[in-house]
C-alpha cells in the first residue's frame, strides 16, 4: 500500500500535481491489469457521466413534477455538500478515487439537475445548448491537445493555476459578500464586463481540460497504477462540470438580455 | 423535435464520438517528444519555491 501513497494535489479544478513514487514508477512494477492505460480513463470518464447524468435526471424530473423550485432544494443542497465531501476524499486520498469519485458524479448530478432544470424553465432549450457547448469544447481541446496545437508547459500551468485560483478567490469573496446582503456585481451582471467577465472564466475552465489532458496522457505513459484511471477521469469531471456550468451562466446572461 | 435541439443533439452526439474514439489514441510525437513539457512528478509549490531560489540566487 505504501506504493499508492503517492499523490499530493494542487488546484481548484482538482488538476492534480504528483510529487512521488506512484508517478514515476514503470509499468514493469505492476502486472499489466494493475497499469493506468488511456482506454480505461476513457470508459471511467464515460461512466461517472453516465452517473451524473442519472441523478440530474432525477432531479430535473421531480423539478418538472411538482412545478416549484422549492422542491427540489434539498437535492440542491445535498449535491452540493456531499459533492463537495466527495470530491475533498478524492484530492486528498487519490487511492480511494475507484469509490469516491463515482460516488462524486452521483451526487454532483443531483445539483446539476436542479439548477439546469431552474435554468431551462426561465429559458427555454438553453440546456442543450450550454451541454452541446460544454462537450463541444471537450472534444475540440482534445483534438488540440492530441495533434500538438496546444502544448501545455510548466508556464502554461502556473498562469492557469493563478487565473483559477484569482477565480476562485473572487467567487469566495463574493460567496462571504451575501452573507451581508451584497455581490460583486459584474459576476452576475448582464451588462458588457459581466459577460466579458464569463468569457474569461468559460476560457480558464476549458484550459484546465489541457492540463487533465497532459496529466492522463502523461501518467498512462509511464505506466502509473490503475487508480488513477478514476482519479484522472474524476479531474476531467470536476473540469466538466465547472465548464458546463459556467457557459450555462454565460448564456443566462445573454438571453436575459433580450 | 426543434431545430435548436437536433442541433446541439447532433454536436453532443458528435463531440462524444470524438471524445471517446480519439481519447483512446495517443498524442502526437509531436506533442510528446517535447523538452518543455510539464513535470507532473513535482508538486507546482516546489516548482515555484525553486524559480524562487533560482532568482534569490
Amino acid at each position: 500500500m505504501a506504493r499508492h501513497r503517492a499523490l499530493q494535489m494542487f488546484g481548484r479544478s482538482g488538476n492534480p500535481a504528483f510529487r512521488s513514487k506512484a508517478f514515476t514508477q514503470r509499468s514493469s512494477d505492476f502486472s499489466t491489469s494493475e497499469v493506468m492505460t488511456l482506454s480505461g480513463t476513457v470508459n471511467k470518464t464515460g461512466l461517472y457521466l453516465l452517473l451524473c447524468f442519472m441523478t440530474a435526471a432525477w432531479t430535473w424530473n421531480q423539478f418538472y413534477a411538482s412545478g416549484e423550485p422549492a422542491s427540489i432544494m434539498p437535492y440542491l443542497i445535498f449535491g452540493l455538500i456531499g459533492g463537495l465531501v466527495a470530491a475533498l476524499i478524492t484530492i486528498f486520498k487519490p487511492t480511494a478515487a475507484p469509490i469516491s469519485a463515482p460516488i462524486y458524479a452521483l451526487l454532483e448530478g443531483f445539483a446539476i439537475g436542479g439548477i439546469s432544470a431552474v435554468a431551462e424553465a426561465s429559458y427555454e432549450g438553453i440546456v442543450i445548448q450550454a451541454v452541446g457547448l460544454t462537450f463541444f469544447t471537450l472534444a475540440s481541446l482534445l483534438m488540440a491537445y492530441k495533434t500538438g496545437l496546444i502544448k501545455p508547459t510548466e508556464n502554461f500551468r502556473l498562469m492557469l493555476f493563478a487565473a483559477t485560483g484569482g477565480v476562485a478567490l473572487l467567487y469566495l469573496v463574493n460567496f462571504i459578500m451575501m452573507f451581508f446582503g451584497a455581490s460583486i456585481g459584474f459576476i452576475h451582471s448582464n451588462g458588457l464586463v459581466g459577460i466579458g467577465f464569463s468569457l474569461v472564466v468559460v476560457a480558464i475552465a476549458a484550459l484546465n481540460l489541457v492540463l487533465d489532458f497532459d496529466f492522463i496522457e502523461q501518467a498512462a505513459e509511464q505506466g502509473a497504477p490503475k487508480y488513477l484511471e478514476a482519479y484522472g477521469a474524476f479531474s476531467l469531471l470536476v473540469t466538466l462540470i465547472w465548464l458546463y456550468l459556467e457557459i450555462l451562466r454565460l448564456l443566462t446572461k445573454l438571453y436575459s438580455r433580450n | 423535435m426543434d431545430s435548436n435541439s437536433l442541433f446541439f443533439g447532433l454536436m453532443i452526439i458528435g463531440s462524444l464520438g470524438v471524445f471517446f474514439y480519439f481519447g483512446k489514441f495517443r498524442a502526437s510525437i509531436k506533442q510528446r517528444d517535447r523538452s518543455n513539457k510539464i513535470d507532473w512528478t513535482q508538486s507546482l509549490w516546489s516548482k515555484i519555491r525553486s524559480k524562487k531560489q533560482e532568482k534569490d540566487d
